[in-house]
């Protein structure tokens, strides 16, 4: 009879070491794969925020890359060219403004010629009269004479100083105007260059912002994909956890073998268990705990 | 890149306690027992993660012969099993274990510790 009880029990827990070996090999094989495609989710994310960040980072988020050194060199070259022609510009506004006052001066000049050179027609006029007086006296007639021809040379002269102070009036204010004009349109340039700089500037700014936003929702994203590898990877462990409890389930029927086998004096075949465990206590575990770290 | 020696006779769990090792940047080794761990641990691996019931050589018989060599007695060593018993759990600490962890393990925190640990 006892004998008896323990066949069935040695060929229950064949059949058990066997449909456990048998589950195990399949799930172990399901797990094994499933933790494959766990890994390779984690790498396809990985590769894909590297690559994501080497593209995005290289020419607009990251400030030494070669586009934002590109923008930043034309940018200051732009207002570096734009700043040296102002300056020139008003350089010669100001020398045609310095022109137009010399000019006046050149007039007035000329007038104070022609008041001059009307006392010296007096003066001849004089020298010639005091020469009728004292009878054609040589002396008056000869610097009546050459007054007159004094003066009509300063005249001659004089209103070729006229006719070009009189020109440079007219080109010297339309040179001015020019001149100004030209100021206002290099202004005017100078004003939209710096507007586009800014412009340019900003966009880049937001550029640079938004790639960081990708750059950092791509990494939460990362960390998410990770997070959730990690609980799939907890998860998955139910096929160890029942392996071992089956085993555990092995362990326990061979104890009673040995038991029954005790108890009726009776040598039967019973088969070492299948895993061998250092503790021989049938404590459970809190499954809820189970996964917290017990550091020492 | 630290190494850490990863023990036990589970292909799943091997292969799960070195993807969530691999993931946060370490690099894993796996040993099938106890036996096999004594070979392959040397001066590079920087951590054990060792089980406690396995074939040929068990978890807490190869803490306490890593113990008897000396250029093993501070390596981290940290038992991860489906055992609670406390009279092993005590057994694993005065074998010079500085952790125990109950499978099912919970990935971040096994990294959370490994990272104490190692740092």
């Amino acid at each position: 009879m006892a004998k008896t009880m323990l066949d069935r029990l040695r060929r229950t827990r064949e059949r058990v070491i066997a449909r456990v070996r048998q589950v195990n090999q399949t799930t172990e094989t399901d797990v094994l794969a499933a933790g494959r495609h766990v890994q390779r989710v984690v790498e396809v994310a990985h590769r894909h925020i590297a690559r994501l960040r080497e593209v995005l980072a290289g020419p607009v988020g990251n400030e030494d890359s070669d586009l934002g050194r590109a923008i930043r060199s034309q940018s200051e070259h732009v207002r570096q060219h734009t700043s040296s022609v102002g300056k020139v510009v008003a350089e010669h506004a100001s020398q045609v403004a310095a022109v137009a006052e010399s000019v006046r001066s050149i007039t007035a000049a000329a007038r104070d010629i022609e008041r001059l050179n009307a006392a010296a027609r007096v003066l001849s006029i004089n020298a010639r009269i005091e020469a009728s007086r004292s009878s054609g006296s040589a002396v008056f007639s000869t610097i009546a004479s050459e007054m007159q021809q004094l003066s009509k040379a300063i005249a001659g002269a004089n209103k070729t100083v006229y006719d070009l102070a009189a020109t440079m009036e007219k080109t010297v204010p339309q040179l001015l105007r020019h001149s100004q004009h030209l100021a206002q349109v290099v202004e005017g340039y100078a004003h939209e260059a710096r507007d586009r700089i800014e412009a340019v500037d900003r966009r880049v700014a937001e550029l640079r912002s938004e790639v960081g936003n990708v750059l950092a929702d791509s990494d939460n994203a990362l960390a998410e994909v990770v997070s959730e590898s990690h609980a799939a990877l907890s998860k998955m462990q139910f096929q160890d956890v029942c392996a071992q409890s089956l085993l555990q389930i092995d362990g326990w029927i061979a104890d009673v073998s040995h038991q029954l086998a005790a108890d009726f004096g009776v040598r039967g075949d019973i088969p070492p268990v299948a895993h061998t465990t250092v503790g021989n206590d049938d404590v459970e575990v809190n499954r809820r705990e189970a996964g917290e770290v017990m550091l020492f | 890149m630290k190494k850490i020696l990863v023990i036990d006779d589970s292909p799943t769990v091997r292969q799960q306690v070195g993807l969530a090792l691999s993931q946060a940047g370490y690099q894993v080794i796996e040993a099938v027992d106890g036996l096999d761990a004594i070979g392959k641990v040397d001066a590079t691996v920087a951590m054990l993660i060792c089980d406690v019931n396995m074939p040929r050589m068990n978890g807490l018989e190869m803490l306490e012969k890593l113990r008897t060599d000396a250029r093993w007695k501070t390596l981290p060593v940290v038992m991860l099993t489906t055992e609670g018993q406390p009279g092993l759990i005590e057994r694993a600490k005065k074998a010079g274990a500085k952790g125990w962890i109950i499978k099912p393990f919970k990935a971040e925190l096994l990294v959370a510790a490994v990272q104490r640990l190692t740092a």
